[in-house]
């Protein structure tokens, strides 16, 4: 069966709007995998808000995999339309323990920070599932891994049992025992969404961050042996320009890379 | 005195083609006056590329003064990626309400909370200054004299006036209609057999607040249509905007807090509503309504 992907939201950090990003997008993470009528959401960035304005049904059950809590991947959700329609149930899925997953909701939904009153309070159900192993997640057969990040980060690998997704943000991707074991586990997949954040010169100064080079992630596509690789995560104020560059120059250094920098609402293929 | 809108948009970020001329960050706004640190009144994500623009003029040794409308998150989150507070020397203010449950320092610590955010809080705290601000004062911030008012939004939501050598701009947003509907903590102990009488308390003291401003940026994030069935969410129309206007004599009008789903041509109508409500009641020429591109200032 057919996959689509979608990303909704293609920045790191913080949404910068301006009309230099329009091709890239600027809204924080957060990408939808379609399969026949069945989709995963992952991340709930900005980007999720833009998804809603997508959505024609805000009714149903809703599947968002999150692969960590920070700001960037997680601030888009009051913006969900289905997170506040009494008919819907949104499943949010993580192998982080879901008690820190409703302390970061508690935060987030607190009174104070905007027109609400604590996620409890939220009109949709919200239900919480702690990944454990591999799972069958609305069609979608998942499993996870953990990356290198600040903070424990998890990749996933989404399979609709034709094609494979493997999507790994945020992730640096230095030549570690845990990067070999990444690359093991994320072997041929159709499509690697990998972070792809900094040139070699914003790099050095920011070792540890937890974030890649274009080129490390790209070597790292090529050790996996991905048929696509889609570089995403960008920092704030990349213009499109830039990326077009950058990806040009990448396109000459990788020639048997299939590799395109994530653009807003374009979908892609296997 | 120049206004700059550096964020336009309420609620959320957003960034379409169609929406490019008004532009898409959220709340933030920039006042220079000669001889003084930028002034700056909420920090959405408008903040983001000024702060950047900031380190690379200055340095070091950056000073500030932010005035926080209110704590919701289209109006701070880009504290964090302040790009001078990564600088030496660098010293902010930040002056705001509380919320019911947090100060504000608390409010700026827990975006750090752990995990949420790969900078700690204690690594930019001790360039950050805090200062509780309530409804009502009267202060001055260098060479500028500033008053606050409560404004009718979720929690406790300040509307500012900034007054310098004879010229004044008011910042009132997010702000919702008063009749029937009290968002304010403060209207909470407002008695129901009284509330009429409050509302208009409330609104007169808007209007004295206001009063002979030469620019008054306003909350317009609804139309007089879409407000209907969503007064409590905390917004106001061109049309109340206006209203206000009149009533206190300003001069000008900006609308702001544009919602997510305004593509320019919508702002547009809104500056055309707000224009033909004007004529409409022979009032024509009195105030002048418009909406800034992101970036754009005006002098007074």
């Amino acid at each position: 069966m057919a996959l689509d992907v979608i990303f909704y939201g293609t920045r790191g950090s913080i949404s910068a709007t301006s009309d230099d990003t329009l091709k890239y997008g600027s809204h924080t993470t957060c990408v939808v995998i379609n399969s026949g009528e069945k989709s995963l959401i992952l991340d709930a960035g900005f980007g999720i808000g833009f998804y809603s304005d997508h959505l024609k049904n805000k009714m149903g059950d809703f599947h968002l995999l999150i692969s960590h809590f920070h700001w960037d991947h997680i601030q888009g959700l009051n913006y969900f339309g289905p997170i506040h329609h009494p008919k819907s149930t949104n499943h949010f899925y993580t192998p982080k323990p879901n008690e820190r997953l409703k302390e970061v909701l508690d935060i987030y939904f607190d009174g104070s920070y905007g027109p609400f009153n604590g996620w409890k309070e939220l009109n949709s159900k919200l239900e919480f599932h702690k990944l454990e192993g591999d799972l069958l997640i609305n069609g979608f057969q998942v499993s996870f891994r953990l990356l290198n990040h600040t903070d424990p980060c998890y990749a996933y690998k989404i399979s609709n049992g034709d094609h494979t997704i493997v999507y790994a943000t945020d992730h640096e991707c230095v030549d570690n025992e845990n990067n070999r074991e990444f690359v093991k586990w994320a072997k041929g997949c159709d499509i690697l969404i990998h972070d792809a954040m900094y040139t070699e010169n914003e790099y050095e100064s920011r070792t540890g961050w937890g974030h890649s080079t274009f080129a490390m992630a790209c070597r790292n596509a090529v050790a996996i042996g991905a048929k696509k690789i889609l570089l995403t995560h960008h920092e704030p104020l990349r213009t499109d320009k830039e990326i077009d560059l950058i990806e040009a120059g990448l396109e000459k250094e990788f020639p048997s890379l299939n590799l395109a920098f994530a653009q807003q609402e374009v979908v892609y293929k296997p | 005195m120049k206004f700059i809108l550096l964020g336009t948009r309420g609620s959320r970020p957003i960034l379409t083609p169609d929406r490019v001329k008004y532009g898409g960050n959220t709340t933030a706004f920039k006042i220079e006056i000669e001889g003084m640190s930028p002034l700056y009144v909420d920090g959405g994500t408008g903040l983001f590329r000024e702060g950047v623009a900031m380190a690379n003029a200055q340095p070091k040794g950056f000073r500030a003064n932010f005035l926080i409308t209110h704590t919701h998150w289209d109006h701070i989150l880009a504290f964090p990626f302040f790009a001078p507070l990564f600088d030496e020397g660098t010293k902010i203010t930040i002056m705001g309400p509380r919320s019911e449950e947090y100060t504000v320092e608390e409010l700026f610590k827990l975006q750090h909370n752990k995990g949420l955010i790969p900078i700690p809080f204690s690594m930019i705290k001790d360039k950050m200054e805090f200062k509780e601000l309530h409804p009502d004062m009267n202060f001055e911030i260098e060479k500028a004299t500033v008053k606050t008012v409560q404004l009718n939004h979720q929690g406790l939501t300040l509307g500012y006036r900034i007054e310098h050598s004879g010229k004044t701009i008011c910042v009132i947003t997010d702000h919702a209609p008063i009749e029937n509907n009290h968002l304010g903590v403060l209207m909470k102990a407002w008695k129901k057999e009284e509330f009429s009488q409050s509302e208009k308390a409330f609104y007169d003291r808007l209007v004295s607040f206001v009063r002979d401003a030469d620019l008054m940026l306003h909350d317009t994030h609804f139309t007089q249509d879409g407000i209907k069935g969503k007064e409590s969410w905390g917004h106001s129309t061109p049309e109340m905007a206006v209203d206000l206007a009149l009533k206190a004599n300003v001069k000008k009008i900006i609308l702001g807090h544009h919602a997510p789903e305004d593509l320019d041509e919508h702002v547009e109508n809104k500056i055309n509503s707000a224009r033909s409500y004007l004529k409409s009641i022979g009032k024509e020429g009195s105030v002048s309504v418009l909406a800034l591109s992101e970036g754009e200032g005006i002098w007074l």
